[in-house]
């Protein structure tokens, strides 16, 4: 093989071992006309040209490093970190970013269009044109369009592609929707109680991420070197947010406990002062058990209880409704029973707010929101929160009181675990009680959130293109993840990365439902899961690769962040706003979007109103290694800091809305399927979770070589359910119930609980031995999600199954 | 002269193998062969742990060349290839090499990686440094502490890389340099410090 190497690198036989590889998957070996653009034009004796290009990561991971990319004659050599960032706990790269040495020229690559020939799922296929690819979709939209009406035509994207196709649902007049049933659990619960952060962050950078539903942590993460007390629960920042994790270090070196809480052996269990065990799905509990011991033992901050939070709110008791200080234009503000005028007043007029009483006011009979949480917390004595998360009653009291009296506490949640269960909601609002109980929020090291993806500092507003207001998307009203469940009138799905594998629940379902559309398109790098059923495969480039010199421009954690060109698209590919500016051509609505990426770029800054980024261009930021700070990046941002973002300015506890339900504060409630005691377990009597690996981002990475040295797509268990077993380390397994199955193997590990069997999320078909790890996946919803924020959630983790020898 | 070494923090090192891929990736290392891996003590897999359940540990250890002061593999090389030279590194003259592995068999750390066949790269051309010389097949290779970074004041690419900054990189011959005090300060733990191979690269928590 060196014979044939060139100092450049790839040969032509290279070239065609990986054009072979895809040709296993079904690619007929024609249509590789583009062997003259992707061979570099060197010779073995040309001096190498090396030139150096600085992008932003793909963004899925949640950390959108910047990174110093090398180039050597045309082929991409060396990933860094950017060393113009501020903060050296931000010039980082992991082993993902690393490993895009090999993953950008990866076998799985999809080198041209492809249409299918052999029956849906049977991954046939034969290589096609651009031009005939385009002819195709054109005709399928039409035609879909004429039968059904534009709207017909489904345009669904990844999140890691979304916003480059924003433009695509509304020159087609198709449907979109942005997906959600993931990630939002808790937030659903706890952000509705906080209310949008606009407005209520540390001046002068704006943040607008708390209380929009994703459990966004209130102070960002610098901000943990500030904490006395960190207690991290169902976090493990170590994996889903590799490169911030380092922060949790300073703060360990500044003096912070750190308590970890999780069913599994994480690492955060690892690099905490104390571990403690608790069971799945029961987090709920130990929240409010912590609220009970806090509430007896008075540990509570009245000052901020009477000051900032509702608790001292009236509610009618028969009706469960607040009392409303009466008047249209005041009927947000809340009606409390002032000590001082011995009257019922404006919260905000009250010199000496109750917090407790039971009064009558114009022949109502009220007692206060703190009262009402008190007689609910009094139904779950600390001993049952001990019981159900098998945490002794000392530890719970222990940690409620250090919780609350270490005067900066940062309870550190996550977006695996608990959040993806059917209680995940209560354990939010249980969160919010803490909160609201205990004061830790909006002051230096005392936060609460998610600590996973999307953990920004500040985020500028960027200008942003517009297009005429009769050119515009159609809104699916159901979500993307139950269309494999319910009618609607989709008959045709564009779509742009693997969220059929990976943001529906029972793929079984998911797979039929591919299947009985009338025209399926698949845009994307790598030929994954939901490939095997389309019709007309498209292949995509991944982000180091553009047609322009500048191929993207965001605004992250503090930073304006560009995305330069390191390398020509590979193979046939294209970058998603060319696919976006063809579709738009064949359509008469090329016109519409800028011309060119750089076009858009400039615009995107020229047209920003944010003075945190007044001065910044793109020439600037070519200067500047393509990242420059917001005016505010080293002033750590805090929301919350003076006032909330509800209706009330407080943080409401009492949530009307979910009065039907018996939610309007939180009460304990098992899981769906995966309670101690559920129905299920004597069938199933093993809880199966996934949890997002350090070497993956969900479904990418997974035809990373170099990663895959390191982990595979197995399961692990405890070695108790494997000895029961009859399983030895690495047999091949069955995992099953009644949704479906999939067969990989077995690894022992006793980081994993007994009775939990965990696996690294997003594994691909090809990855396990058949079957795909969400067959067996819970795709059953609640009513009261779709009454919450962001709606229903998907119960990925509130699964339960059998394990046996293959 | 000097003695370079490197320093690792076993309490901020998570195992999270960016140093393996930054290694791998600046030295052109091909499949099959890492002169940077992580070991998880008595444990089968990544991730794995000591002990039953709840009772467990893990302590994750970065192993390459230790660059000892002392080297098993330079006092069994027949032909001089393997030299300590004036900076304190541990280095191979890959012309020198006769692929003999007597140093490959001397080496308690496991940590030299030989050229059985002729090196498969993916992607299939020379990434990394281009000052790095490609090795061919027959020849034995291993962590040079990035000589071709740190000959230029460089850090070391693991070093640079690492998210965790769990990694120091400095001289032991200076006193004040940071290494140096972290050496003196700190709880330091050697690899196998009873062989006498006296190695630069130790570990701290």
């Amino acid at each position: 093989m060196s014979g044939e190497k060139t100092r450049a690198g790839m040969t032509r036989r290279d070239f065609m071992k990986g054009a072979m590889a895809v040709g296993a998957l079904g690619v007929a070996a024609g249509g590789m006309a583009t062997t003259a653009n992707w061979l570099a034009p060197a010779t073995a004796v040309a001096e190498p040209e090396e030139h150096v290009a600085y992008l932003y990561h793909r963004t899925h991971c949640g950390c959108h490093c910047s990174l110093k990319c090398s180039v050597r004659d045309g082929r991409l050599c060396m990933i860094e970190p950017n060393d113009a960032y501020q903060d050296e706990c931000y010039r980082t790269v992991c082993a993902k970013g690393i490993s895009e040495i090999q993953h950008v020229y990866s076998a799985e690559r999809i080198q041209t269009p492809m249409k299918r020939v052999g029956q849906r799922g049977e991954a046939q296929f034969v290589s096609i044109t651009w031009d005939e690819a385009y002819q195709i979709l054109e005709e399928e939209v039409r035609k879909a369009g004429e039968q059904y009406g534009p709207e017909s035509v489904l345009v669904h994207c990844s999140s890691e592609c979304r916003g480059n196709y924003s433009f695509l649902p509304a020159i087609l007049g198709a449907s979109t929707q942005g997906a959600v049933g993931i990630d939002m659990g808790l937030g659903n619960g706890r952000d509705v109680a906080f209310g949008p952060s606009k407005g209520c962050t540390s001046l002068p950078g704006e943040y607008t991420q708390c209380g929009a539903g994703w459990n966004r942590p209130t102070n960002e993460p610098r901000d943990l070197v500030n904490a006395k007390y960190i207690l991290a629960v169902g976090n493990n920042m170590f994996h889903s947010v590799l490169t911030r994790s380092s922060l949790v270090f300073d703060a360990q070196e500044a003096g912070a406990k750190l308590i970890a809480v999780d069913p599994n052996y994480s690492q955060m269990a690892q690099k905490s002062d104390e571990w403690i065990p608790i069971q799945p799905g029961t987090d709920a509990a130990l929240y409010l058990g912590m609220c009970s011991h806090i509430v007896e033992e008075r540990l509570y901050d009245e000052g901020f209880m009477k000051r900032r939070t509702d608790f001292c709110f009236l509610v009618d008791v028969a009706s469960g409704e607040r009392l409303s200080a009466g008047g249209d234009d005041e009927a947000i503000v809340g009606l409390v029973w002032d000590n001082a005028s011995n009257s019922a007043v404006r919260h905000d007029e009250a010199q000496d707010p109750a917090l407790t009483g039971r009064r009558t006011i114009d022949g109502v009979e009220c007692r206060t929101v703190f009262d009402l949480f008190c007689e609910s917390l009094k139904e779950f004595p600390i001993g049952t929160a001990a019981e159900l998360t098998h945490i002794p009653q000392e530890k719970i009291e222990e940690i409620a009181r250090d919780y609350a009296t270490s005067g900066a506490s940062t309870l550190m949640l996550g977006y695996g675990g608990n959040d993806k269960m059917a209680n995940a909601d209560i354990a939010g609002h249980a969160v919010a009680a803490l909160t609201a109980l205990t004061g830790n929020i909006g002051k230096p090291g005392a936060s609460n959130g998610s600590y996973a993806d999307g953990i920004h500092g500040y985020q500028a507003t960027l200008g942003s293109w517009k297009l005429p207001d009769d050119v515009k998307a159609a809104t699916l009203e159901l979500k993307f993840f139950r269309l494999p469940y319910e009618e609607s009138n989709v008959h045709m799905a564009i779509i742009a990365g693997d969220s059929p594998m990976n943001r529906t629940a029972n793929y079984t379902m998911t797979e039929q439902w591919l299947d009985s559309l009338d025209f399926l398109v698949a845009i994307d790098m790598y030929y994954t899961s939901y490939t095997d059923h389309a019709d007309l495969v498209l292949p995509a480039c991944t982000v180091f690769e553009s047609e322009e010199p500048y191929v993207g421009i965001e605004a992250y954690g503090g930073y304006v962040l560009l995305r330069e060109k390191a390398i020509d698209p590979l193979f046939e590919s294209k970058t998603d706003y060319a696919i976006q500016n063809d579709i738009a051509e064949i359509f008469g609505r090329r016109d519409l979007l800028p011309k060119t990426q750089e076009e858009f770029i400039r615009h995107c800054l020229d047209t920003s109103t944010d003075e945190t980024i007044e001065g910044i261009t793109l020439d600037t930021l070519v200067a500047n290694q393509g990242l420059q700070p917001q005016s505010c990046q080293k002033t750590i941002r805090r929301a919350y800091v003076d006032k909330f973002g509800t209706k009330s300015g407080r943080l409401e506890l009492y949530n009307e809305a979910m009065l039907p339900y018996d939610q309007q504060l939180p009460k304990w409630e098992p899981a769906d399927e995966a309670g101690e005691d559920g129905e299920l377990r004597s069938k199933f009597p093993l809880q199966f979770a996934t949890y997002k690996s350090k070497f993956r981002v969900h479904n990418q990475f997974w035809d990373s070589s170099w990663n895959n040295q390191y982990e595979s797509a197995s399961i692990e268990m405890n070695g108790v359910d494997m000895e029961s077993r009859g399983l030895e380390d690495g047999d091949e397994v069955r995992i099953f119930n009644d949704r479906g199955e999939f067969v990989t193997s077995v690894l022992h590990n006793e980081a994993v609980r007994p009775g939990f069997v965990r696996m690294p999320s997003g594994a691909w078909k090809k990855n396990v031995k058949s079957g795909c790890f969400q067959n067996v996946s819970n795709s059953n919803v609640y009513e009261r999600h779709s009454k919450q924020q962001l709606g229903y959630l998907i119960f990925f983790n509130d699964v339960l199954v059998e394990v046996e020898k293959a | 002269m000097a003695r370079l070494a490197i320093a690792v923090d076993l309490h901020r090192c998570t195992g999270c193998h960016t140093c393996v891929n930054a290694c791998k990736m600046q030295n052109n290392v091909p499949m099959s062969m890492l002169w940077n891996r992580v070991i998880t003590e008595n444990a089968s897999m990544s991730d794995g742990v000591e002990g039953t359940y709840p009772n467990v540990s893990r302590t994750t250890i970065p192993l390459a060349c230790q660059h000892c002061e002392n080297p098993a593999c330079q006092k069994v090389c027949p032909t001089g290839a393997t030299y300590k030279d004036d900076q304190g590194r541990v280095e191979i003259d890959y012309d020198k090499c006769i692929g003999c592995r007597m140093c490959m068999a001397a080496c308690p750390y496991n940590v030299r990686q030989f050229n059985w066949e002729e090196p498969v790269r993916d992607p299939d051309f020379n990434y990394g440094d281009a000052r790095v010389p490609v090795r061919v097949k027959g020849v034995m290779e291993k962590c040079t502490l990035c000589k071709e970074r740190t000959d230029d004041g460089d850090e070391p690419m693991c070093v640079v890389c690492c998210p965790m900054r769990a990694r120091k990189f400095g001289d032991l011959d200076d006193p004040n340099s940071e290494i140096s005090r972290i050496r003196r300060e700190r709880n330091v733990r050697i690899l196998l410090e009873d062989m006498g191979t006296k190695p630069q690269v130790f570990y701290f928590a």
